[in-house]
């Protein structure tokens, strides 16, 4: 038996509150009733429904606030939002500024809504280009990104963890999608907290990229390392955190001391006239990373070569024996 | 007819969330209007504040992030959570409509818990005690949910209490067939709590019991009774429960050691007061 | 030693455990132990943070507070039913220090 789905309503206007209440309740919905507008996400981040109708038709500047935030949110952009829009109100509506994923018109008309909830319930399910696991975006809304980026003062950064492989052969790929959960969540927020923000994706596995302004980059990077080094330590037993490693079969079956898990990060930076192509920023980004793994510890390397083509000097701002 | 225990758990299936006091909502929402105030700010105001906690390390743990059971911390939830998300929860948080002496008196003992698990690990230089803070902040959750879900068997346990004389746990063990470490218990479980969190809860008023995490509830256990020797804060009843051997020889304690230990738990418990009456002077309940 | 909110402290009170800079122990020494508190310092430290501060003897009477032959009595009612029980008489014997410590008896560490 398949669980009601649960629908939050947010609505100014009680009456058409109630009246949506009780149709949708009629179709066997789940009604969530939301609190006043300032507690509303605090209330779906603890609680996340299966999809949220948002009143536009009556002017709440909150309500547009909640559904910005809700979709800036790689895990709640999940969420389907379907607006109320006043009648021919549409035409005038800044579709950059509103993300619904789809909208009827108010006065409402009832079969229409219901047709748009389902498909709005089915159209999430489609993979789209979020990757499944972190819900983070994938390769075309990346490579669109980085072509943005080429001439302005960013930086295309690439997040690769070290050692994960044999992590996810000893631990499980269970336990190994929790690490790429964690990577992608301690991105996210990282770049989401600092100022101006950033774009941030998931290219598959344990690869993931963020472009940031280039002046944030060193923040970003040690804060992305500092918060990874300390979740990652709950995931390691106190003595294997002091030797360093921890014993675990490689693929022939023999057993190696393994290295605990790290992260490399290569940036590039994209005001670099050198950097025509996002497939240039991509080739960069591979020898940077080479780089990057050969320290025992995790780090990030900037390229800052403007002519070509010299030997590679890059910064290892983070490597202790320096 | 549904048993009294099984009535518990139903009840805590359905609970999504609890109120806590309306000073520690109001003190974040001032935080969370200050942008530059900080995360930290944040981060202390909601770790001192067991239903916040609780609240937050639930949504961490939860099926939609993915990292079941593996979050035991504040810290590091708001890691994972992000800032946004944390304030936004903190913020929309309920609060207790009737305010009154017994539930300032439940949050002031379960921070001094916390502090003084805070003190014992670090002076022992036990491993984690940021886990086990977090475990003694969250020690007497279950009494919460007795208060808030349960409140027709809520006052007839107080007046049992001062009837017989009785401490909190026999009564509820009297009255309700469960006791409210067994009540925790079942809510961490039911909000997917890590066990490193769970055991202490459980097993706190009986160490023996403690399986794999036996360090961290022996902790909890002595923080509980030196709390309650201390006077600070209210739980219930005023009576200091047996410390049990089991803990005392698990942690290797001794009358020096523990001399200095109490000596530097009520040094922070001074702390600990003034933060209280910062919060309750913003208690009021709203207009 | 009696351990206050800043609010309350006065000039010619003496400080009778060292202040840090914070809770971290390697952090730095603001003032030493035996400085008298003046108002200049006593600004200085709401400046910087500090919350409280132990000073020498009882100075302040907080309100509400018993004496300590009261909080004596509420110890022992509080350890009522812990009997005989060796370790728990311990216990209370090391409350009892404490409580006459905190209210100026011993003078400090």
């Amino acid at each position: 038996m398949n669980p009601k789905r649960r629908i939050a309503l947010l609505s100014g206007d009680q009456q058409l509150h109630m009246h949506l209440e009780l149709r949708l309740q009629s179709k066997d919905y789940q009604v969530v009733s939301l609190p006043e507008p300032s507690q509303v996400l605090g209330f779906i981040y603890s609680d996340p429904p299966d999809l949220v109708i948002i009143d536009l038709a009556t002017p709440n500047p909150q309500f547009h606030t909640v559904l910005k935030e809700l979709k800036q949110d790689s895990y709640f952009s999940t969420i389907p939002v379907i607006g109320l829009i006043s009648e021919g109100a549409g035409e005038g509506v800044v579709w950059d500024q509103f993300p619904l994923d789809d909208f009827v018109s108010h006065p409402v008309r009832y079969p229409e809504l219901f047709s748009r909830i389902q498909l709005s319930l089915q159209r999430i399910k489609r993979v789209f280009d979020n990757n499944p696991l972190t819900k983070l975006p994938g390769n075309t809304s990346i490579q669109r990104a980085i072509e943005r980026a080429l001439g302005k003062p960013l930086a295309v950064c690439y997040i690769d963890i070290n050692n994960f492989k044999p992590y996810n052969d000893t631990y499980g790929f269970s336990r190994g999608d929790e690490v790429l959960r964690m990577v992608g969540r301690i991105m996210s927020n990282t770049v989401k907290e600092t100022k101006d923000g950033g774009f941030v994706g998931h290219i598959g596995g344990d690869d993931f990229v963020f472009i940031i302004p280039l002046e944030n980059v060193e923040q970003v990077c040690k804060t992305i390392i500092a918060s990874f080094n300390i979740i990652v330590s709950d995931l390691f037993g106190d003595e294997d955190k002091a030797r360093g490693h921890y014993l675990a079969k490689d693929r022939m079956g023999v057993v190696q001391k393994t290295p605990l898990l790290g992260i490399s990060i290569a940036v590039v930076p994209t005001d670099n006239p050198l950097m025509q192509h996002a497939a240039k920023v991509v080739e960069v980004a591979a020898e940077l990373k080479k780089l990057a793994k050969k320290s025992p510890e995790s780090c990030y390397v900037i390229d800052r070569r403007r002519t070509n083509p010299l030997p590679a000097v890059a910064d290892l701002p983070s490597r202790r024996e320096q | 007819m549904e048993s009294k225990r099984t009535e518990i758990k139903r009840i805590i299936k359905d609970t999504k969330s609890l109120p806590t006091l309306p000073g520690v909502i109001a003190k974040l929402g001032a935080l969370a209007e200050n942008n530059s105030v900080s995360v930290h700010e944040m981060a202390r105001v909601v770790s001192s504040d067991q239903v916040l906690s609780a609240k937050v390390l639930r949504l961490v743990n939860s099926a939609f992030y993915g990292f079941s059971g593996r979050v035991s911390t504040v810290s590091n939830a708001l890691i994972l959570l992000g800032v946004n998300v944390v304030k936004s929860l903190a913020i929309s948080s309920s609060i207790f409509e009737i305010m009154e002496k017994n539930v300032v008196g439940l949050w002031e003992h379960s921070m001094g818990v916390a502090v003084a698990a805070n003190v014992i690990s670090k002076r022992l230089g036990l491993p984690e005690p940021e886990e086990t803070s977090t475990a003694a902040l969250l020690h007497d959750i279950g009494k919460v949910i007795i208060k808030i879900k349960l409140q027709e068997d809520y006052g007839h346990l107080t007046a049992l209490i001062n009837e017989k004389g009785l401490m909190m746990l026999e009564a509820e063990r009297e009255l309700l067939e469960a006791d409210h470490a067994e009540i925790g218990e079942w809510l961490g479980q039911t909000w997917l709590l890590p066990e490193k969190l769970i055991e202490p809860i459980a097993c706190h008023h009986d160490v023996a019991r403690s399986r794999v995490h036996q360090t961290k509830t022996a902790v909890v256990h002595v923080s509980d009774v030196l709390i309650k020797a201390s006077g600070f804060g209210y739980s219930g009843d005023d009576l200091v429960p047996l410390i049990q051997p089991v803990a005392w020889q698990k942690l290797g304690l001794n009358a020096e050691l523990l001399a200095s230990i109490v000596e530097e738990v009520e040094d922070k418990l001074v702390e600990v007061r003034n933060f209280s009456l910062d919060i309750q002077s913003n208690n009021e309940p709203k207009a | 030693m009696q351990n206050i909110p800043l609010t309350l402290a006065k000039a010619g009170m003496v400080v009778a455990k060292e202040i840090k800079a914070s809770d971290d122990p390697a952090s730095m020494t603001i003032c030493g132990k035996g400085v008298k508190l003046t108002d200049s310092l006593i600004n200085r430290l709401v400046q910087m943070g500090i919350q409280s501060v132990n000073v020498e003897g009882h100075p302040v009477k907080m309100e509400g507070e018993s004496s300590i032959e009261e909080m004596l009595a509420s110890l022992e009612h509080r350890f009522r039913r812990a009997g005989d029980d060796p370790l728990m008489l311990m216990i209370k014997d090391i409350y009892k220090g404490q409580i006459r410590r905190s209210m100026g008896d011993t003078g400090g560490k």
